[in-house]
């Protein structure tokens, strides 16, 4: 992996983790991640690309201390995360934030905009109340949302709208990483394109990092500094995104292959 | 009233022809009509890929939904006409032999209590097979899928299956019905590229070895690129643009297209 000088802000050593059986096969566990070694830097943007079923998102689960590993470790600024008081918890939580792929599912669909933007605020945060409403209200047009609409419910807006919630949300407490598991791969073009350069324009002015995580070459293309495949559990293969993505590993040609094509047959 | 059912579609030289025309869907708000897909006109031949995109919220599932009368509820169809060939018909009545569908989400588009050769049976009798016949069928529209390989495919429950796995049982029992359309809206939005890729293969050859006519409901420019023949783009209910896809990706005339088409010229290209 590229050497850099700085502490990179999250960290995994020989990350490894297998869930145990069900049912009647309750008593062999399958291991779904071994020996993952990754490391982002402060103010950088990294992908994690891969297959349905390839691990990427129990890897991010991981890496955001909601699952505990089976073997490794993962580092906050040096720290192990199993070692962190509540304090120290409080500190990872505000600063490594996560946005998922079902917007729905993801916010109360009894609490309004305003409310589901400020809950962070006010787990994570020792701001005073007049300041978070003043935060969600900028949260909320820094996605391209109206600071006017934090009075409405997640069901009258559009899947799009409530995506953007989730990520006002996670950007709310200024994290320094935010982890987008699939967190724009479900929204059309035109909106893809319009949120990845919103992102690319707050890490310009915050230097917040981005980890990635998609099947969607195309994004990973447009959005990160590098990328890594991650394929039955293990990075497989790794390369930078400039001046030209190169990737040599099968499991990497094939997702690079899936793209579709920019023109028609016989169009261009 | 209806031409014969079951025997394969026409060749090439007599296409048939499903016709949606001015169709106008309303819900009611605070008492009030409210329109959400104005004065659509689409037409679908058989051995024919025809794309309705749109961003979300365009309508274009709607639509999709009012050429077969299966609208969500407190939608409802308020005027419009479908037609077979010419000869009006009701919607309903197009469901399953006529037009099968295929839906976006596939894990909740089967019975999880049923195999997927239970499926198949309950197709086969609503399509007229008796049991060695289904079997038989149901055997070659796995194989046409790609399902035919692996013998334990009919025997397998929902939840034993991929996304990928289940979109292809689901087009395999579409093709049971031996319905000359086929009607997908977005088809491969919960699959990764890679499944995607495949499941859109299969599209492009059965349109092209038994001459079904798709219809294909997506938001993914790269999708109508790689399949449609001709497309209709709609904007806030209403097709704004349509005809030729080559030409259409020339020379996009409208803004809303254009936008379409930036976004996913922006996202295809190599980082520079």
């Amino acid at each position: 992996m590229t050497a850099r000088p700085t502490p990179s802000l999250l960290s995994t050593r020989d990350l490894g983790k297998a869930y145990a059986g069900t049912g009647w096969r309750r008593g062999t566990p399958r291991t779904v991640l071994a020996g993952i070694e990754l490391a982002v830097a402060a103010e950088e943007c990294v992908a994690l690309i891969g297959r349905s079923g390839s691990g990427k998102s129990t890897l991010a689960r991981l890496l955001l201390g909601l699952e505990r590993p089976d073997a490794g470790a993962v580092r906050f600024r040096g720290q192990d995360l199993a070692g962190l008081d509540r304090a120290g918890q409080r500190r990872f939580r505000a600063a490594v934030q996560m946005v998922l792929q079902d917007p729905l599912s993801a916010v109360n669909p009894r609490h309004d905009i305003g409310r589901i933007v400020a809950e962070p605020l006010r787990h994570l945060t020792d701001l005073p109340a007049a300041e978070r409403v003043a935060r969600v209200g900028a949260m909320l047009s820094l996605v391209g949302l109206d600071p006017a609409s934090s009075g409405r419910l997640p069901g009258q807006l559009s899947g799009g709208q409530v995506q953007r919630v989730g990520l006002a949300r996670a950007l709310a407490t200024r994290p320094a990483l935010v982890v987008l598991d699939e967190a724009v791969s479900n929204l059309d073009a035109p909106l893809q394109v319009e949120i990845l350069d919103r992102l690319a324009a707050l890490r310009r002015q915050q230097g917040t990092a981005f980890l990635l995580v998609t099947h969607d070459v195309r994004l990973a293309r447009r959005f990160a500094d590098r990328v890594l495949v991650l394929e039955g559990g293990r990075i497989v293969d790794a390369a930078p995104c400039r001046p030209r993505l190169d990737l040599t590993h099968p499991a990497a040609r094939a997702l690079v292959d899936a793209v579709l094509p920019a023109y028609p047959e016989g169009a261009r | 009233m209806s031409p014969p059912a079951s025997p394969p579609p026409c060749p090439p030289p007599c296409p048939r022809v499903l016709r949606a025309e001015t169709l106008r869907v309303e819900t009611r708000r605070d008492g009030a009509a409210v329109p959400l897909v104005t004065d659509a006109t689409f037409e679908l031949r058989t051995g024919e890929v025809l794309a309705l995109v749109g961003a979300s919220g365009s309508g274009k599932s709607l639509a999709c939904a009012a050429l077969l009368d299966t609208l969500p509820p407190g939608t409802r169809r308020s005027a419009g006409r479908v037609s077979l060939d010419g000869v009006a018909v009701a919607p309903a009545a197009l469901r399953g032999r006529t037009v099968a569908s295929v839906l976006q989400a596939p894990r909740s588009a089967f019975n999880p209590l049923r195999t997927i050769a239970d499926h198949a049976g309950e197709t086969g009798a609503a399509a007229g097979l008796r049991r060695a016949g289904a079997r038989a069928a149901m055997r070659e529209a796995l194989a046409a899928v790609g399902l035919g390989d692996d013998p334990r495919v009919p025997d397998l429950y929902p939840f034993q299956m991929s996304g990928g796995m289940l979109q292809r049982a689901m087009i395999a029992l579409a093709l049971l019905a031996r319905a000359p359309f086929l009607v997908a809206d977005e088809p491969t939005t919960d699959l990764d590229l890679v499944a995607q890729a495949r499941i859109l293969d299969l599209l492009a050859a059965l349109v092209r070895d038994r001459g079904l006519g798709l219809l294909i409901v997506t938001h993914d420019m790269g999708v109508v690129a790689r399949l449609a023949d001709r497309t209709a783009v709609m904007a806030e209910g209403r097709i704004v643009e349509g005809g030729d896809t080559a030409a259409l990706f020339a020379r996009p005339d409208r803004p809303e297209t254009r936008a379409l088409l930036a976004a996913h010229h922006a996202l295809s290209a190599e980082a520079s």
